[in-house]
Parts: C-alpha cells; sequence; structure tokens
C-alpha cells in the first residue's frame, strides 16, 4: 500500500496507512501526553490529553484516534494546547491524591525525612506503591500545572483486594485502559465501567469477587494501569527493584519472557518484559524462588535418616556408590524443566560415566510427528483458520491469546473439546464430542475430505497415503457418529470450513491417539499442527534426549538398582527396587523417605541457560539472584559429580561454554519424511454399572504439574484448595443431591470427598473434574498435564 | 426465573445490540434486575456479567435491586425540579437513608427518581406506591414515610 506523508511539528514523515496521528508524531520522536491510549488496545479517546491541532482541520482532535492522513500538517505542541492539557489535567488531579505533585518542595522529602511507605492509602506519589513508573506523574512532567489550582484531595473510596493484586478507585482516572485490556486482549471481560457521572467506577458486576467472574489473573490490567490504582500486591510497598533482569517463564513451553525485578540480591516482584502478555503462573506464580522450604544444603541418609553434609562431602559419597552401579543397572531420570545445559550434562554423564542408555525424561507432553514443520505464536495470529483441540486456555495461555487475536482478526475457529471453555465459547465452530472420543472424531473428518477431494498437494508426499486412504474409506462414519455423539453433517461441514485454508491444528494436553489422528488430519490439510510441550523445555528434552527404549518398564521389572533423579517427581512404584537414589531439586517432596543423597538445586531465577520453548526457538535463562541457602545449578552439580567420577571434559567455567558445545553437537536436525499413523479406533474409558459416571480430570491453569511449584504461591493455593467438581444437573437431581453438597467420588483406585457443583454446560454422565493433587487418588498412573478419565460412583457424603 | 430469563434471551435472538431492550424487558416482567439475571444473560449471550452490569447501572432507568415494599419516586422534571423537586430528593435521600435506584436493608422502602408524571400544575410531586402527592413539603413527605411505618 501507498505510505502517507505528513508533517508533524514542521518534521516530514513517511508512514503506514493506519497509522495514528500519535504514532507518527512518536515515530518522529515526539512525545504527546496520553493516558488513556495503549499500544495493544484500539483507539478510545477518553482522557483528551492528547489533543492537537491540526491545519484545516476544526477543534483539538485527539491524536490517539485520528488516523494520519496525505498532506496533513500537525502541531503537537504550543501554549494554547498546553493550556487545554494543563486544564484537564488539574480536573483530574483535583479528584486524585495530589499532595506530592502539589508540593512546594517536591522531591526534596529525603532531606526532609525518612520516607514513611506504610501508608495503608496513597495520599501522594511519595506514598504510592507505583514507584515512579506512573504515567500521571508523567504527564504532570510533561505539561506542568499550576500547584495553586489544585484542591486537596481526600482520600474516599475503600480499595478492593482481589488474588494478587489491589484495586483503589482513590488513584483511579478512569482512563479505561484496564477494562478494554480485559476484553480486547484477554477476552474475559471482568472488569467494567459501572455507575454514571460522578460516581463512575472501574468495578465488578455486584461488586462480585474476580475470582467468580472468569478472571484468570493474568495481571494485564495491572500492567496497563498508568496510575497506581491497580497494583501487585507482593512487596507492594517495598520501593521499586534495583534493575529488571530479563529471562523466561519457567512453567509452560510457551517461553515467555519475563522481568525479574531485583534488589539486594532478593526478587521483588515479576512483570511482564515490555509488550509481553503473561498468565497467572508467569506473572505472579514464581512465590516458590524464595519458598523457605527449599532445600539448603546437601544431604546424605545415614542410619535412616538424612543428615546435612559439605557439598564435597555429599557429591564424594553419591560418586562412591554410583560406581557399583555402571550400565544398565542405572537410570538417569530429568524433567523437561531443565536448561538445555543440565540435560546435556546429564545424557554425558549418563552414556560416558556410568556407561548406561537409561535417560528418562519425564514428561507428560504428546510431542507433535517428528516430521512436523515449527509453527510460531506469529503465524498463529495470522492464521485464516484454527482447529483447537483442548483446552490451551488452562495449558498454554499465549497460546490462547494468539487464538484470540487470529479470531479477531477474521480467522475461522473450530474448537473440538467436550468441555466449555472460553475459546469454544468464542468459537463459531464448536464440536461436542463425548469426553475421551476427539480421536475418533478428528478420524472421522478425515473421512469427508478423502472422499470429497479436499485434501492439499502437501498429502500426496506422505508415505503410507494408499493404506491410510483404504482405511479411512472403510470407517463407518454412522459409527464414528454414534461413539463420540458428533453427526456426519457435522463433520462435513466443519471439513468445508477447514479445507478452505490451510488450517493450523492445536492438540493440546491429550493422548498419543488424538495426536495421531490430529496428524493424519493435518497431513491432508497442509501440514500445519502443533503440540505445545507441557513443560518449559520439553521441546529442548525431546531434541536432546530422545526416548531410547523404556526405562519405565526395566524400572519396573526391577532391573535398575541405582537412579540418579534431577527436577523429576515419578511414581512412587518405579522407586520400589532401587537400592540407591540420588536425588536433585528444590524441593524433596515425594522423596522424603527414598533419597539416599539430596543435592540443592539452584531455580530457573538463580541460574543461566536456555530452554527451547514449543516453536523450536531458543529462550534464554539470565540469573537474577545467587543461588538461595547453599543451592547450586544443576548444570554445574552434574559436571563436579562426572569430575569425581573420573568423567573427562567436564571443566565448564559458565554455562555458555555448555551451550555453545550443544550447538556443535546437535548440528542440523533432519526431520523424517511425513507419514501417516495407520488409524486404530480404540474405546474410550468406559463408565460401567458399578462406577456409571465418567471422571474427567482436565489440566488447570493453577495447579502446574505436579503443583510443588505452583503450591508454594499462597494466593494460588487459595484458589485451588477447595476439590470441586460439576456435574450435570439432571445427573445431581438423579442422585438427589443439591449443588454445593459433599460427595464421596470413588474409583477403583480410592475415593475423596469433594463439592459437586450443578453446571449445565457439563455433559450427561460425566464429572468434570480439574487436575488437583487430590484427584491424583483416583485416577490412573498418567502423567499429570494431560486430561486423566476414569469411571467413577458419586455417592452422597454424610459428613 | 432463570429459565424465564433464558427464554427471553432466545426470544431476543441473542445478539449484542439487543442488550438493552433485553434488560428493559427483564425489568418489566420482574420489576429489577437481578445477580441471577445478569448471570443467566451473560451465559446466554456470551457477554461478560461485568460488562452487562456495566450497562444496566449507567442508564438511570434499570434498577438492580428488589424494589421495595413500597416504592416512593420523586418527580426530577423540570417543573418539579425548579419548584423543590431536588430539595424534596435530598431530603429522601436522607431520612430513607439511600440513593435513587437503591433499596433500605429492611426492604420496606426503595427509592427511584422519575421524569415528568404530567402533574406539573402541583408540582412537587412524589408518587408512593401508584398514588400521587402534590405540593409535597419536606414535612409533609416526612409524614407520609412515616404513615407507611418509616421513621423519619
Ligand atoms: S498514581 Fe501516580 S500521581 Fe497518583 S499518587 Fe500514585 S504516583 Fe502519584
Ligand atoms: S487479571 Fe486479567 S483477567 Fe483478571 S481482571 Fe485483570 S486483565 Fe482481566
Ligand atoms: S484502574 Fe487504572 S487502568 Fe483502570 S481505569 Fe483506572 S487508571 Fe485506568
Ligand atoms: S503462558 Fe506459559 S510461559 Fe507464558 S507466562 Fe504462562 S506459564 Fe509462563
Ligand atoms: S490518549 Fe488520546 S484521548 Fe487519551
Ligand atoms: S415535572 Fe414533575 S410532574 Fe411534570
Amino acid at each position: 500500500m501507498e505510505k502517507i506523508r505528513l508533517q508533524v511539528d514542521g518534521v516530514d514523515l513517511e508512514v503506514e496507512p493506519g497509522t495514528t496521528v500519535k504514532e507518527a508524531a512518536e515515530m518522529a520522536g515526539v512525545k504527546i501526553p496520553a493516558l488513556c491510549s495503549h499500544p495493544k488496545l484500539a483507539p478510545y479517546g477518553a482522557c483528551r490529553l492528547c489533543l492537537v491541532k491540526i491545519d484545516g482541520m476544526r477543534g483539538y482532535p485527539s491524536s490517539c484516534t485520528t488516523p494520519a492522513a496525505e498532506g496533513m500538517k500537525v502541531t503537537t505542541l504550543d501554549p494554547e494546547l498546553q493550556e487545554l492539557r494543563r486544564g484537564i489535567l488539574e480536573m483530574l488531579l483535583s479528584d486524585h491524591p495530589n499532595v506530592c505533585i502539589s508540593c512546594e518542595r517536591e522531591g526534596d522529602c529525603d532531606e526532609i525525612r525518612a520516607a514513611l511507605r506504610k501508608a495503608p492509602q496513597p495520599t501522594g506519589c511519595r506514598y504510592c506503591p507505583k514507584d515512579g513508573r506512573c504515567e500521571l506523574q508523567e504527564a504532570v512532567d510533561l505539561i506542568g500545572v499550576d500547584k495553586d489550582m489544585i484542591l486537596p484531595f481526600e482520600p474516599e473510596k475503600p480499595d478492593f483486594k482481589s488474588p494478587f493484586f489491589d484495586r483503589d478507585p482513590n488513584l483511579c482516572i478512569l482512563c479505561g485502559r484496564c477494562v478494554r485490556i480485559c476484553d480486547e486482549i484477554r477476552g474475559v471481560g471482568a472488569l467494567s465501567f459501572v455507575d454514571r457521572g460522578r460516581n463512575s467506577m472501574v468495578a465488578t458486576a455486584f461488586n462480585k469477587p474476580l475470582e467468580e467472574l472468569g478472571c484468570r489473573f493474568c495481571g494485564a490490567c495491572v500492567d496497563a494501569c498508568p496510575t497506581g490504582s491497580l497494583i501487585e500486591r507482593a512487596n507492594k510497598w517495598a520501593g521499586p527493584p534495583e534493575r529488571i533482569v530479563t529471562t523466561t517463564c519457567p512453567y509452560c513451553s510457551m517461553g515467555c519472557e519475563i522481568g525479574l525485578g531485583e534488589r539486594e540480591d532478593e526478587l521483588l516482584r515479576v512483570r511482564p518484559a515490555e509488550g509481553s502478555q503473561l498468565c497467572v503462573r508467569g506473572r505472579f506464580g514464581l512465590d516458590f524462588v524464595s519458598d523457605p522450604r527449599r532445600l539448603n544444603r546437601p544431604q546424605v541418609r545415614k542410619g535412616g535418616k538424612l543428615v546435612e553434609k559439605s557439598w564435597d562431602e555429599a557429591l564424594d559419597i553419591a560418586a562412591d556408590r554410583l560406581k557399583d552401579f555402571r550400565g544398565r543397572k542405572f537410570a538417569l531420570v530429568a524433567s523437561p524443566s531443565c536448561t538445555n545445559e543440565t540435560l546435556y550434562l546429564l545424557k554425558r554423564f549418563a552414556e560416558e560415566v556410568m556407561d548406561s542408555e537409561n535417560v528418562l525424561v519425564f514428561d507428560p507432553a504428546v510431542p507433535a510427528p517428528s516430521w512436523a514443520e515449527d509453527v510460531s505464536l506469529e503465524d498463529v495470529r495470522a492464521a485464516r483458520s484454527i482447529l483447537v483441540v483442548g483446552d490451551p486456555g488452562e495449558t498454554h495461555p499465549a497460546l490462547e491469546l494468539a487464538v484470540r487475536s487470529a479470531v479477531k482478526g477474521g480467522a475461522d475457529l473450530l474448537v473440538i473439546s467436550p468441555f466449555f471453555s472460553s475459546l469454544a465459547s468464542k468459537s463459531a465452530f464448536w464440536i461436542r464430542p463425548k469426553p475421551g472420543t476427539e480421536s475418533i472424531v478428528l478420524t472421522g473428518l478425515a473421512r469427508p475430505v478423502i472422499e470429497r477431494g479436499l485434501q492439499k498437494e502437501s498429502a500426496d508426499r506422505a508415505e503410507n497415503l494408499s493404506t491410510f486412504i483404504a482405511q479411512i474409506r472403510e470407517i463407518d462414519l454412522d459409527e464414528a457418529a454414534k461413539i463420540s455423539g458428533v453427526s456426519k453433517e457435522e463433520m462435513v461441514k466443519a471439513d468445508e470450513v477447514l479445507a478452505e485454508n490451510e488450517p493450523i491444528i492445536l492438540v493440546a494436553g491429550l493422548s498419543q491417539e488424538t495426536m495421531d489422528a490430529a496428524s493424519n488430519l493435518s497431513l491432508l490439510l497442509g501440514r500445519r499442527i502443533i503440540a505445545p510441550g507441557v513443560h518449559a523445555n520439553s521441546r529442548g528434552a525431546s531434541d536432546l534426549l530422545p526416548v531410547a527404549g523404556d526405562v519405565q518398564d526395566l524400572m519396573r521389572a526391577g532391573e535398575v538398582e541405582a537412579a540418579y533423579i534431577v527436577g523429576a517427581k515419578i511414581p512412587e512404584e518405579l522407586l520400589s527396587s532401587l537400592k540407591f537414589l540420588v536425588v536433585q531439586d528444590l524441593f524433596l517432596e515425594g522423596f522424603e523417605d527414598e533419597a539416599d543423597v539430596v543435592l540443592p538445586a539452584a531455580s530457573f531465577a538463580e541460574s543461566d541457560g536456555c530452554f527451547t520453548s514449543f516453536d523450536g526457538r531458543r529462550r534464554q535463562l539470565m540469573r537474577a539472584v545467587s543461588a538461595r541457602g547453599g543451592s547450586k545449578p544443576d548444570w554445574r552439580i552434574v559436571a563436579e559429580l562426572a569430575k569425581k567420577m573420573g568423567g573427562e571434559n567436564f571443566d565448564y567455567e559458565r554455562a555458555e561454554e555448555v551451550g555453545a558445545e550443544i550447538d556443535r553437537h546437535l548440528g542440523d536436525r533432519k526431520r523424517p519424511e511425513p507419514r501417516f499413523v495407520l488409524p486404530c479406533l480404540s474405546e474410550p474409558t468406559r463408565a460401567d454399572d458399578d462406577r456409571p459416571l465418567l471422571l474427567v480430570a482436565r489440566p488447570w491453569l493453577y495447579h502446574f504439574g505436579t503443583g510443588i511449584r505452583t503450591g508454594k504461591v499462597p494466593d494460588l493455593r487459595r484458589l485451588t484448595k477447595d476439590e470441586v467438581v460439576e456435574m450435570n444437573p439432571a445427573d445431581l437431581s438423579a442422585l438427589g443431591v443439591l449443588s454445593g453438597e459433599k460427595v464421596v467420588l470413588d474409583s477403583d483406585r480410592g475415593r475423596i470427598v469433594v463439592t459437586v457443583k450443578a453446571d449445565r454446560r457439563v455433559p450427561a454422565g460425566t464429572v468434570h473434574a480439574r487436575a488437583t493433587a487430590g484427584m491424583d487418588a483416583l485416577l490412573p498412573e498418567v502423567f499429570p498435564g494431560q486430561i486423566r478419565t476414569c469411571a467413577v460412583r458419586v455417592v452422597r457424603s454424610d459428613v | 426465573m432463570e429459565h424465564k430469563i433464558r427464554e427471553m434471551v432466545r426470544d431476543a435472538d441473542g445478539s449484542r445490540g439487543e442488550l438493552i431492550p433485553l434488560l428493559q424487558k427483564v425489568q418489566s416482567e420482574f420489576g429489577y434486575i437481578s445477580q441471577e439475571a445478569v448471570e443467566a444473560i451473560a451465559e446466554e449471550m456470551s457477554l461478560s456479567e461485568s460488562r452487562i452490569y456495566g450497562v444496566a447501572t449507567f442508564y438511570s432507568e434499570f434498577r438492580l435491586q428488589r424494589p421495595g415494599e413500597h416504592r416512593v419516586k420523586v418527580c426530577m422534571g423540570t417543573s418539579c425540579y425548579l419548584r423543590g423537586g431536588k430539595v424534596l430528593m435530598e431530603r429522601t435521600v436522607q431520612t430513607l437513608g439511600i440513593r435513587p435506584g437503591e433499596t433500605t436493608p429492611d426492604g420496606k422502602f426503595s427509592l427511584e427518581r422519575v421524569a415528568c408524571v404530567g402533574c406539573c400544575a402541583r408540582s412537587p410531586v412524589v408518587v408512593v406506591d401508584d398514588e400521587v402527592h402534590a405540593k409535597v413539603s419536606s414535612s409533609k413527605l416526612d409524614r407520609i414515610v412515616k404513615n407507611l411505618g418509616g421513621e423519619s
């Protein structure tokens, strides 16, 4: 498209069509005061601070809502404009704490008296938790105010507490950024302007707590707020950090960039890196780093008890014992939250020092097919059509946001999910199979594609095509419709929508069969598929440590006698035949009775290194604080242990040296030729007469993996503490149970007491649950992170 | 009630522009817009509860509390306003301890502001439970409230 030429304060500019006058001015280096506009949000034009003059236009248009046009001549600064702005600002400030702004000796407080910070409510900037990042202050600096014109202000409205952050309406300037970002970007709409005129304020429906209104505690509203009105509670009064260290979120595989605010070697708080949008885990879920329960000193079991030792002693003991278990008798178990550096050294340790191929990365993720090319978040945002299987809102929130932004841009969104989710509710095409039959629907979808010749060229070059087609043609669609509850017509219609473009197929948190069926469909429809790993470095782990043999089987069969477990938790049954166990982690949970040597590891915030995110990109970890207690970074511990056992070439000073070696080692990875996986339509878990309901436990945003890290976050613990399940009202009344009552859930593995709520969105015959530590008692031993199901009986509880 | 509201939403075909007429219908059916009503509308229309609440509180015609046993409407039409309606409203707010649109905690009174009820000649006017009281003074207002069992 043609560029637009205009003039701002006498400077000639060329900008893209669609640029606002304000953005154009910024390109010319002109800063226009502005309080309501935000780079992520649509133009709004509420505060009127950004007004300018444009030759030939009447009045003073707001530059944030006025598109740049050919030949425009814009004036952003003259006495008249400043006067108008000053008037607006003074009006704002008369209803805002202003003692500091109107103080004659503003800024001299340090000389007058030491700062008093623990004010219950800010009365001025000095007592405000915004800590000088305030855009209102900035506007005052740019425009200037007549200090005598500002009336004294008394805070009159009480503030609101939510998990993680507070809302102080006295500091609110009604710019609407919070309301808009929650709605436009996050798709939640938990906040709104309520009431009118003078009483107008930002609030929730009937002042309900945010958690009852679908708020996901992403903190986007807090980050968008130009003032201290919305502010995180963690270290609220502690003042600003000394520096912000940009690093990578340690939870899911999205690799979001986060900024760790550090002062005096303490983590003060987390903020998203410039322009990024986080979820509650990355934004507010990092308390585990400074948790007092973290392992501090190496320990060694002596006479049945763990006793503290120096690093040297503990490593000597570990080295000495491990020597007896070289070869098949040794297994290494690593977590996909370890950095590439750690994983690589662990692999070398197993192979070179322990002479063993038994390396197990304990990962619940079902990876994308190995032929799949990487699809990035930018690709998702630009997609014309997307098929989502599962609920990335719970597992991979950053991916959900990207899908949302594609939909805003006009992409078709199809969702296959038995359950309600925020994406499903926004989708024009929501396919609701019976729980556990997603793979049957996906295989069913292949049939109309083939019959109508809708497949793309990409399908022709894949292995197995003809056998696959033959098998698909044999599929009885009526039968598939019966099992899954999705009609033939619906499948045909879905195919028509999908085949219009090359859809991105996105599979999150589901089984291998679902993955296979989805990858077949994607081969037919253009080969764009994403199956993001559960953990921060799932992708790095599968690149570096391709699964070799089934270590779990060996362990179950009792062939493994010694293990070195780094950052992972594994089922107890795998530990039973061990004679010697080294555990290296932040917390000992789960191994209190089994570990023989315990090595305290440094957290992500205390380590350098990198993760590989779901899209194959390298994400850097930067050390923000020094290792807590006596812990050390994982990679360093592995290298030291290896050296003690005579390993060669384990002398590294810094993580980067390991990184450089990995690059040489990995080289160019060759992708195998794409191939169809022959479909197998296995029956889903069924309820039976004895246990007539199907319990489906879905991964949950607030409880990550085993919950060891998220469980250290007080507000996350509060949000997850009640064990609640949902059932269809019809099922509930058949049982004679009222919504809100306690019931016993009973599976063939165990029983627990939970509160049950009626929810019309839950399919009949199903108990909808969140994967929590409590649910583990009922469910089969599949790694948390995947949807898990089992048959249950629901009995009224008389407690 | 929830069921009825869901039906109303479906009749109104659920598209976004229909929110205000829908709220009007709900109010005329039930007398006010309850928390349950907002929840049901939100679910049926895929709108957020806060958004609906925001719209409902923006227009003075909507009530978000169950009306009291006695509904006190103070006229704020031009004629009444000019002849003491404003003072009367302030007095009522003081006497009942609630703002327009609210209901006393004991459920006895609710207060509304109305625009011209067609009795300008006898302004200022207060309508209590459909009975029009004309030329109301502050003391007359207190009497009316007292007769209905309120303190003043
Ligand atoms: S919000 Fe900004 S202007 Fe208001 S008190 Fe805080 S720092 Fe000062
Ligand atoms: S935390 Fe996120 S979801 Fe909650 S109100 Fe703020 S923006 Fe909305
Ligand atoms: S709370 Fe902050 S973002 Fe929201 S309207 Fe007020 S000042 Fe703006
Ligand atoms: S989406 Fe994933 S990577 Fe991003 S902040 Fe949330 S947990 Fe961290
Ligand atoms: S920034 Fe332009 S009107 Fe507020
Ligand atoms: S203005 Fe009050 S009755 Fe007409």
